[in-house]
């Protein structure tokens, strides 16, 4: 064992917030209290610690002056106009409301339309790449599914609402309460490994 | 050097010695041994091992049961070695002859002195141990050792080395496989022209045709401004969202969670426009939150940009507690205590009521996240969704009932969060999906808003999406049933 100090302390902290959960125990609440809040401390100086590294590998980026370092320079400044437009004026300032409505909200919804264009490609060329029985299936379900989803031409077809609703409601159920018990099940494997040192994360 | 090798030991001495100078035998060949015996050590005859001189010292005993037991030689064949022999009569007239035909039965004992016993030869006094193929040392200080290594000059064969060419021997095989790697190494390293691609291939028609007709069907609704497309049936998790905003007392507190990016905050935008305008008309009180980096100033422009009819005012009819960092450890840290976790609000003012201060109104009464009378959480994210019902939904439950959960996610959420509705009892006690579920609690509330403006494009929108699927499907399947495509296995067309 490379650091049994912190294998140990890890080990400590899961234990105490774990029996937080089940024993009702001044002492042991506010310690878990104690212990969450400092989680959110360090969620936080890890947030910053990722935008400090994102801005000096882009600066490297920039000095180098490679072929796209023009993007490195562009997100620069896009990083220092809204520190210091959001630190002067606060982040429901309009200026800052100004930026994000016409800067972030407009290129990230354009990814999402060309992600929507690209799905709708592929999709109608899924029975060409494969068509199993499978492939057939799930390009079936996504017509179906989509022509459910809205009236056509203004009129409802009887029985599709239905037919979508029994799709959303017992099979996509049914796959999803399977693929919620398996990561529950994943989440207390890795606990108890956590717990018990078995698996090390931190590097101990 | 001419040598004369010992009868006894076969050890090389040099010539004109009579006593061997390992094993102290006589070097001079006995009456009856082989004549070449300078080249030839007596081997393989028994009793021969000791040697002419072991053998005269031998008590006098009557003949060896084995030269008794061994047949004469028959057809007058020559007798084998250290069988008795018949000598030749010229022979036997002589003295030596006659000695070594007559044994002298009665021959005594020779006693030999102390200093001569020791030096006997190791052989002759050692007990003889298995047969082993290790070697036994007769000569120096570990003389009648068995398996050491030895020490002689001639145990270590001297001999020039070999000599090895410099020169690799190849084949002409092995030179053209090498000549091959080498080739194509170097390719690999060379700079090729990137072959130039056609500007308008049948794939980049395809695509560009797809946007165009995408963006046309969403554009068309707006064009000729026609609003034709009912509004879709609003299903029971919508009605139950819907009774549990009714419910709701005057002056409700309610806390209101961003949890979506902003890249999908079109569809949640709509989706959520019905929920919040029923909120903001039952005069409830908001407390809005995000686990998100973008979500506070998402919340700022959704209550700017849909719901600014109602005219709601920060850190009066809303507050807005900004961020709260650490994913599922933050949102266990706030279901525990909502003070410590988020103190302030976005604008870096006292949130809470505390003593000196009276706290904001949205926040008036609330001591715990159970003091809340509803929790509606925004969420694009099954994830999030799952941290939200797992870390904070056990601890809405309190002695006098239950703060209900009312989630909002967007369509791709759906399958994940639907399960937690379903669950008996309930983890979420209301549910509006995507577009078409803003649009079903509009139906309900009887109001517009964003979700009645985005119906119809986007029923346009996804009657195209299943029109071009459906033409492309068809055009897919055709064109793999083609019996000269078939044959290529699945191959791309140009």
């Amino acid at each position: 064992m490379k650091a049994p100090f912190a294998t140990a302390l890890a080990i400590a902290v899961g234990l105490i917030v774990l029996l937080g959960y089940f024993v009702r125990l001044g002492v042991l609440a506010s310690l878990r209290a104690l212990l969450l809040d400092w989680a959110i401390v360090v969620a936080a100086v890890a947030l910053l610690l990722g935008i400090i590294n994102l801005a000096v590998v882009h600066w490297r980026k920039m000095v180098a002056e490679r072929a796209d370092s023009v993007y490195s320079a562009v997100l620069l400044a896009a990083l220092g106009v809204t520190l210091i437009v959001v630190g002067i004026f606060g982040p429901a300032h309009p200026l800052s409301l100004w930026l994000f409505n016409n800067i972030q909200v407009p290129v990230e919804g354009s990814l999402m339309a060309i992600l929507a264009v690209f799905l709708t490609v592929s999709a109608a060329r899924l029975l060409h790449r494969r068509s199993d029985p499978l492939s057939i299936m799930f390009f079936v379900t996504v017509v179906v599914v989509l022509l459910a989803s809205a009236p056509l031409l203004g009129r409802e077809i009887p029985g599709l609402s239905e037919f979508r609703a029994w799709i959303a409601q017992v099979p996509a159920v049914g796959g999803a309460r399977g693929l919620l018990l398996g990561v529950a099940l994943g989440i207390v494997a890795t606990g108890l490994r956590i717990l018990s040192g078995a698996d090390r994360p931190y590097g101990g | 050097m001419a040598e004369i090798r010992c009868p006894h030991c076969g050890r090389p001495n040099p010539a004109g010695r009579e006593i061997c100078r390992f094993c102290l035998g006589e070097l001079r060949p006995s009456p009856g041994a082989n004549p070449e015996g300078t080249s030839h050590p007596p081997t393989a005859a028994p009793g021969a091992a000791q040697g002419e001189g072991a053998s005269r010292l031998r008590p006098a005993e009557g003949p060896r049961p084995e030269e008794e037991a061994a047949p004469p030689p028959e057809g007058g064949g020559e007798p084998q070695e250290g069988q008795g022999r018949a000598l030749p009569e010229w022979l036997q007239e002589t003295p030596a002859g006659r000695g070594a035909a007559e044994k002298e039965p009665d021959l005594a004992r020779a006693e030999l002195p102390e200093w001569l016993e020791s030096m006997r030869p190791v052989e002759a006094v050692a007990p003889q141990p298995p047969e082993t193929a290790e070697r036994l040392e007769i000569a120096g200080p570990l003389a009648g050792l068995r398996g050491a290594l030895p020490a002689e000059p001639e145990a270590i064969p001297l001999q020039k080395p070999p000599a090895y060419s410099g020169k690799l021997r190849v084949t002409a095989a092995q030179r053209a496989h090498a000549d091959l790697l080498k080739s194509v190494v170097e390719e690999e390293g060379a700079i090729r022209p990137v072959p130039r691609k056609p500007a308008f291939s049948p794939r980049h028609f395809w695509r560009w045709g797809v946007g165009l007709a995408l963006v046309l069907a969403i554009l068309w609704p707006a064009l000729t401004g026609s609003q034709g497309s009912p509004l879709p049936a609003f299903p029971e998790e919508v009605a139950e969202a819907n009774r549990l905003i009714a419910e709701l007392p005057a002056g409700a507190r309610v806390l209101l969670a961003f949890d979506y990016e902003p890249g999908l905050s079109g569809e949640m935008d709509a989706a959520a426009s019905a929920v919040v305008d029923h909120l903001m008309l039952r005069g409830a009180y908001l407390a809005l939150l995000s686990t998100s980096p973008t979500g506070p100033i998402l919340a700022e422009r959704f209550l700017s940009n849909t719901q600014a009819s109602h005219g709601y005012l920060p850190d009066l009819q809303y507050a807005n507690l900004g961020y709260l960092p650490g994913g599922p450890s933050g949102l266990a840290s706030f279901a525990e205590s909502p003070q410590r976790a988020l103190p302030q609000t976005l604008a870096g003012s006292p949130a809470w009521p505390a003593p000196g201060q009276p706290g904001l109104p949205a926040l008036q009464g609330v001591g715990g996240i159970a003091d809340f009378d509803l929790l509606v959480v925004l969420v694009d994210d099954p994830l999030a969704a799952r941290a939200w019902i797992e870390q904070v939904q056990p601890r809405l439950q309190t002695a006098q009932g239950q703060t209900p959960l009312l989630m909002v996610a967007s369509a791709q959420a759906e399958p994940l969060v639907r399960p937690f509705y379903q669950s008996s009892p309930r983890q979420v006690q209301g549910l509006v999906t995507g577009v078409r579920g803003g649009a079903a609690y509009a139906r309900l509330t009887g109001r517009g808003g964003l979700p009645v403006e985005y119906w119809d494009a986007y029923s346009a929108g996804l009657l195209a999406s299943a029109g071009m699927l459906l033409v492309g499907g068809l055009a897919s399947a055709v064109f793999t049933l083609l019996p000269g495509r078939r044959s290529r296995g699945g191959e791309e067309p140009s």
